[in-house]
């Protein structure tokens, strides 16, 4: 299979500070990636710089879309991948919607700024609405955001965004700001369309309970940095970074006791103005050597996937 | 809606009812015979008895208040000790030139206010910022009389480009219908006259709108940078739009209507703040009116001219308040 | 229109140049109108018929009026009546402000939706205006002109006021404070109003600006200050007749006015910005 976002050595740099530090990530045709980290681990400034969202911000290393590379490409080219080659959706579709346009318009969007006449998107917009469960999705096209449910409204912005039928949809923590049912009803949306469409997604979340039934693959970021990548069968039977299995930790599971109390990470995450030397995670890592303190890890390969611990290579670690 | 329409309403009628109310106080409140400050200084002791007659001030201070608001339903403010007219049929005459004037003031702070203010959002924290920043804290600071007075001096007088005072240039006035010398140039088919109107509200306007217009640039500044943050302007540009889109269809017109109710109510201060300017471009509207009223002590008509300013208020703010409604859906769809 | 510079993730931390120099300028305008009357160079009430109408130079630096008077020594003599009174001013509408939104928050349903009422009436005549009819019907003098720009100015303060005491008694710890069984007087003094100043400070330094602005616009059309005290706005007044013969005489008392508002003006601005580093402007 073929990748159709190879992402490498990415950097993305805020106000002089340096928020991700020299990611890679490949995603495959059709493939299901989920990046997953605490707030501020710049899991969403890697979403928002793979579009270059914030012209504020500046963005290095290389994104190939297609075999075509992104960074350095002018305004107006990236502009040509935006919203029609790469998708992308937004955690809360309160606010990610404009209150003061109406859902047809905002939908037809994409299609409309391609030069798709009015009618014509907007009769698309109908049917992708429709596709996606809004129910008399023609009559609403004329509705305002605010007429519509959180869950409802969270379909009409993947409507927007799918209707170029994209080769990968971003998505931002797309169901963070739904109730638990709805998130579940999103997510299998989200998963059949990508099916059928051949669709990559990228899923950014803090939640790896929504991960397991989802991703094929998970990266999991701390501080800028991937610190461990693997399928999603080998990470849920054991992560290889004392970070991914303190994630793993602290979420519950129907398969252990009411009484017995969930584990956390304990501290704080590193912020990018403070990151330690050495491993950004040493001073939580309860496993942490003389090595954590002063070297930077890498990635390296193990089992099926990757990670960026010393301890691995000191053979401290068993998967 | 509806419902909501209907509290507006209410709401006005009440307003002005108090308005009224705080007026009759004002002239019970002025200390020395009614009946003597009703019928002038210069009033013989016939007249002055009149005059207590006329406004009932022999009776009770409630019956008298009840006749108040009586007489001011059938729009009797009382006669100008000056003019020996009703007051009411004066401000008719002097209300047009000012809302002529406060008009064309309106539409040049909205023109230079709102690219001000989204040009300072666009550059936040730049030095285009901190140059549009100070010519709002200039226009904000400048006073409004003097301004006016510098305008006529160095454009009107020194350069002779605009006329420096009056409505009309002599012999381009048009009969009178409405009282607005632009509209009644129009309606007579008077293009010269029409020219000529607008070219004597240019300069009065100018001055009129400094301080209006840095109030409302800096509005503009504020809510288009949080319009520029919102997340739907994020996803417009993940959809793919262009800056200009972004800036023009997406930000702007969120950033504008909470704008309105900022511009409804500065149309009532500038009613108010009219007088500065209309004092030296020699303008006879309300302003020029209250302000002979005050210096003649010509009491009726002085509380007569506050009514009326404050129904102006209340009413552009209904105005306000009803278009966006309209505008906004939020407000539109919920009943 | 190139970039959109909206710096999204980070607050600005650089204080802009405008706010810098606004504390500074302050203290230099609040220096002069203190002792503005003791450095005037000439006596600024000398009338000199002789000295009428010179022109800025070395004797007169900003020029003479009609009556021969130094300019500039009645610049510096009239700072501190327009700088005082301006706070005095503000400091009135702030207090009654205060006062009547306490009230409209201590005193239940009913009572704030008829105070609020009473500030929509005053509101709805226009601030200009209503000083005007009060200070013409209280005869024409300084201390008019304050009473009058006081009534004028309240309500705007009350309002303000009542919007953050009411975020603020809703807050936890005024509901805590309450439930503990603090009366309601103390609660306001003691719990409420401290936290809830920050906004008025920022309302208040803005004012001043506004108000030395209003209250030349009075004294112009006659009604501030009479004369010979020295009035900036009296002075413009003063000025209009001579405007195309000797400019400077209504020119350099409006520059005057200009400029102490302006540096009011950026002052509160920059008190804003400290005070609510989160407005982002």
């Amino acid at each position: 299979m073929t990748s159709v976002l190879r992402i490498h050595g990415l950097t993305v740099d805020v106000g002089g500070l340096r928020i991700v530090d020299g990611l890679d990530l490949d995603l495959r045709k059709g493939e299901r990636v989920a990046l997953v980290g605490e707030s501020g681990s710049g899991k969403s400034m890697t979403a928002r710089a793979l579009l270059r969202l914030d012209p504020s911000v500046s963005v290095g290393g290389s994104v190939l879309f297609q075999g075509k590379e992104l960074i350095g490409l002018p305004e107006k080219e990236v502009r040509k991948v935006r919203g029609s080659q790469i998708a992308m959706v937004f955690q809360d579709p309160t606010t990610a919607l404009n209150p003061l346009q109406r859902i047809g318009e905002q939908v037809a969007e994409p299609l409309r700024l391609r030069g798709v006449g009015r009618r014509s998107a907007m009769k698309q917009a109908a049917e992708m609405l429709d596709r996606l469960g809004v129910p008399r999705a023609a009559e609403r096209l004329g509705a305002y955001p605010h007429e519509f449910s959180g869950g409802m409204k969270q379909r009409v912005m993947l409507a927007a965004a799918l209707i170029t039928r994209p080769k990968v949809l971003i998505a931002d923590e797309p169901t963070t700001a739904l109730d638990v049912r709805v998130q579940e009803q999103v997510l299998t949306l989200i998963e059949q369309l990508a099916a059928e469409e051949g669709i990559a997604v990228l899923l950014i979340t803090h939640d790896l309970g929504i991960v397991a039934g989802f991703a094929d693959r998970v990266a999991v970021m701390y501080a800028g940095r991937k610190v461990e990548e693997n399928s999603v069968d080998a990470f849920f039977a054991g992560p290889s970074h004392p970070y991914g299995k303190g994630l793993l930790a602290s979420v519950p599971r129907v398969d252990r006791a009411l009484t017995e109390r969930l584990d956390t990470v304990p501290g704080v995450p590193a912020k990018p103005s403070a990151r330690p030397a050495g491993c950004a995670f040493h001073p939580r890592c309860a496993a942490a050597i003389d090595r954590c303190r002063t070297d930077a890890p890498v990635l390296l390969t193990i089992g099926t996937g990757q990670a960026a611990c010393h301890l691995i290579e000191e053979g401290a670690l068993r998967c | 809606m509806l419902r909501l329409i209907v509290r507006r309403l209410l709401l006005a009628v009440l307003t002005i009812w108090g308005v009224a109310t705080a007026v009759f106080f004002m002239i019970k409140a002025i200390p020395g015979d009614e009946a003597r400050i009703a019928a002038g200084r210069t009033a013989t002791p016939e007249q002055i008895e009149q005059a207590r007659e006329r406004l009932g001030l022999d009776h009770s201070v409630v019956v008298q208040y009840g006749e108040y608001l009586q007489r001011l339903l059938h729009g009797d403010l009382g006669t100008s000790v000056v003019t020996f007219q009703p007051i009411s049929s004066d401000l008719a005459t002097v209300l047009p030139p000012t809302l002529e004037l406060v008009a064309l003031t309106m539409v040049i702070n909205v023109l230079i206010a709102v690219p001000l203010g989204v040009f300072s959002a666009l550059r936040l924290g730049r030095s285009g910022d901190t140059a549009s920043r100070l010519i709002m804290v200039l226009g904000g600071g400048v006073p409004v009389f003097w301004l006016a007075l510098m305008l006529q001096y160095l454009i009107g007088s020194r350069l002779g480009w605009l006329p420096i005072s009056g409505r009309n240039d002599y012999g381009l006035e048009s009969p009178h219908v409405t009282g607005l010398a632009t509209v009644d140039a129009l309606l007579a088919g008077n293009v010269a006259g029409f020219t000529d109107a607008i070219r004597h509200l240019v300069l009065p306007a100018l001055a009129l709108s400094a301080p209006f217009l840095a109030v409302v640039a800096r509005a503009i500044r504020s809510s288009m940078v949080g319009a520029l943050k919102a997340d739907h302007v994020a996803f417009a540009r993940a959809k793919g739009a262009s800056n200009r889109r972004i800036i023009w269809r997406h930000a702007l017109p969120n950033a504008l209507v909470p704008t309105l109710t900022l511009l409804g109510m500065q149309f009532g201060w500038m009613m108010g703040a009219a007088l500065l300017v209309e004092a030296v471009f020699s303008i006879p509207g309300v302003g020029t009116y209250l302000n002979s009223a005050v210096t003649s002590q010509d009491t009726y008509a002085v509380l007569g001219a506050v009514l009326v300013l404050g129904l102006v208020f209340i009413l552009a703010n209904l105005l306000v308040d009803l278009v966006q409604f309209w505008l906004d859906p939020r407000t539109r769809v919920a009943s | 229109m190139t970039t959109l510079a909206v710096p999204r993730f980070l607050p600005v931390f650089k204080i802009p140049l405008l706010d810098r120099i606004a504390y500074p300028a302050t203290a230099v305008f609040v220096l002069i109108a203190l002792v503005g009357p003791w450095i005037a160079p000439h006596d600024p009430y000398q009338v000199d018929l002789n000295q009428a109408l010179l022109a800025p130079g070395a004797g007169h630096w900003l020029g003479t009026d009609s009556a021969g008077r130094d300019i500039l020594s009645r610049l510096l003599a009239g700072a501190r009546t327009t700088v005082l009174s301006s706070v005095v001013v503000t400091v009135g509408a702030a207090v009654v402000g205060i006062v009547v939104a306490a009230v409209a928050a201590l005193g239940g349903r009913v009572v704030d939706e008829v105070v609020m009422r009473v500030c929509d009436i005053f509101l709805s005549i226009p601030g200009m205006i209503l000083a005007l009819g009060v200070a013409a019907a209280l005869g024409p003098s300084l201390r008019s002109t304050i009473i009058a720009l006081v009534v004028a100015l309240w309500p705007a303060f009350a309002r303000l006021v009542r919007a953050v005491l009411r975020e603020t008694m809703a807050s936890t710890y005024v509901e805590s404070a309450r439930t503990l069984g603090v009366p309601p007087g103390r609660l306001m003094l003691r719990h409420v109003l401290p936290n809830s100043l920050d906004s008025l400070y920022v309302q208040a330094a803005l004012d001043v600006s506004g108000v030395i602005v209003l209250m030349s616009g009075l004294s112009f059309l006659g009604v501030g200050a009479q004369p010979p005290s020295a009035d900036w706005g009296a002075m413009v007044a003063d000025g209009r007749e001579y405007v195309t013969t000797a400019w400077w005489v209504a020119t350099v008392p409006g520059l005057a006015i200009t400029l102490t508002a302006v540096v009011f003006g950026l002052f509160g601005d920059a008190l804003r910005v400290r005070l609510d580093p989160t407005l982002g402007d």
